[in-house]
């Protein structure tokens, strides 16, 4: 697999895993979040682990972030797997009521993290949109964000369950510090 | 490393012997008397995952050396280890099992093999 040189990936630069803009492949997608989630559910039903699947490219998965006090703030994150696997799935935090996200309406679904190297939660980055900042969701690259070659997302060694694993790394004090606010 | 290993092979299936059900029949509401902790390791790269008993004694490191083992997935030095709501356990490697369930480290013995990912350090806002 090529990679981009690392003065090529830095932001702006029109290039990203491929050396090229993410591209939609829903067949491929349907097939690839269908496979890689029943391999993760094994003879397990999708309602067992809580998670819900509302279509063929959509899965909603919800997470409680811990407070520093011990308490749990619930949020949903929508996974959407129109670019899977070539690319990592979409990733947002939304309104667990519209299942949609919309700035500055539904910040308070987002949580907030700081200072943790690997994991951040933008409400509205430039461009308007709301961006879990990891390199193990689409938004990262389409974005064109700043990578090191290494942790970049690869096909045949991460899947969706890498995303979600990556992203509640910020749900967790210290780095987690709350909802996100105006 | 010094540490001891005592493992059934066929997990929480396993037989069981005298002493650890007599433990059972005086204390059943203090897991720790149980002779080996029940322990789960997934690997959220590749979809899989491993349970099997192990002493309460043993390291958490240990514990993923004999993961990666049944998992034949090599530990690579970018293998990190954490906890499924999110903490990063690599701090506490050295403490064995015992110790991270008495310390509430851990709410339950099960544990995420991950890698590293990138994005906020380089994040120039």
């Amino acid at each position: 697999m090529h990679f981009a040189s690392r003065s090529s990936v830095r932001r702006g630069a029109p290039v990203s895993i491929l050396g090229k803009p993410p591209v939609q492949d829903i067949a491929q997608g349907q097939a690839a979040f269908a496979a890689d989630l029943s391999r993760f559910l094994g003879q397990r039903s999708i309602d067992e682990v809580g998670w819900a699947k509302p279509d063929e490219l959509t899965l909603l998965v919800p997470l409680f972030a811990t407070r520093a006090d011990g308490g749990k703030d619930p949020y949903l994150l929508r996974l959407y797997f129109d670019h899977y696997p070539t690319w990592p799935p979409s990733a947002l935090f939304v309104n667990p009521l519209t299942v949609t996200y919309k700035f500055p309406d539904d910040i308070q679904w987002v949580p907030q993290a700081d200072n943790h190297q690997e994991i951040k939660f933008h409400t509205n980055y430039p461009g308007g949109t709301q961006l879990v900042c990891c390199s193990l969701t689409l938004e990262f690259y389409k974005v064109n964000h700043s990578v090191q070659e290494a942790v970049i997302w690869r096909e045949k060694e991460h899947k969706f369950t890498s995303t979600i694993a990556s992203i509640k790394r910020g749900l967790v004090p210290p780095y987690y510090i709350g909802r996100s606010k105006q | 490393m010094d540490e001891q290993i005592e493992m059934s092979e066929d997990g929480d299936n396993g037989p069981v012997d005298n002493e650890r059900e007599q433990g059972r029949h005086d204390d059943h509401h203090h897991h720790h008397h149980h002779q080996e902790a029940h322990v789960f390791f997934e690997d959220v790269n590749a979809i899989e995952s491993v349970d099997f008993n192990i002493a309460w004694t043993t390291t958490l490191n240990a514990a993923w050396n004999e993961a990666a083992r049944r998992l034949e997935e090599p530990r690579t030095p970018q293998d990190r280890l954490q906890a499924p709501e999110g903490t990063d356990l690599m701090p506490y490697l050295g403490l064995t099992l015992r110790e991270l369930e008495e310390r509430k480290i851990v709410h339950a013995l099960r544990f995420q093999i991950v890698g590293p990912t990138g994005g906020a350090s380089v994040d120039p806002r």
